[in-house]
């Protein structure tokens, strides 16, 4: 449960820090939310899942 | 060398260069900045 648990951090931490750069480029490029806005969203849906599963498993390790 | 310190460093740096690339990579693609 605790690899699981830092797995899940560890991935959260790399969602991150490509949601802060990836998301400004995204929106500041030409015809760039139009070609990758379902990306956006998809990264934005599996950052919030990510955040509640990292809460989620806090309550479960020692 | 104290490991904690070096991680802490490294992931500092990662977020103060995260600005300048975002600029950097908006300006490789003729971005509207």
């Amino acid at each position: 449960m605790t690899t699981l648990f830092q797995l899940s951090v560890f991935a959260l931490i790399i969602l991150s820090f490509l949601l802060v750069i990836g998301v400004p480029v995204v929106l500041a490029s030409p015809d760039g939310w139009s070609t990758r806005k379902n990306t956006v969203f998809s990264g934005a849906s599996l950052w919030i899942g990510l955040v509640f599963l990292v809460g989620i498993l806090n309550s479960f390790i020692s | 060398m104290n490991l904690e310190v070096v991680a802490q460093l490294t992931a500092l740096a990662f977020i103060v260069l995260s600005g300048p690339l975002v600029i950097a990579l908006l300006a490789f693609r003729k971005g509207n900045l």
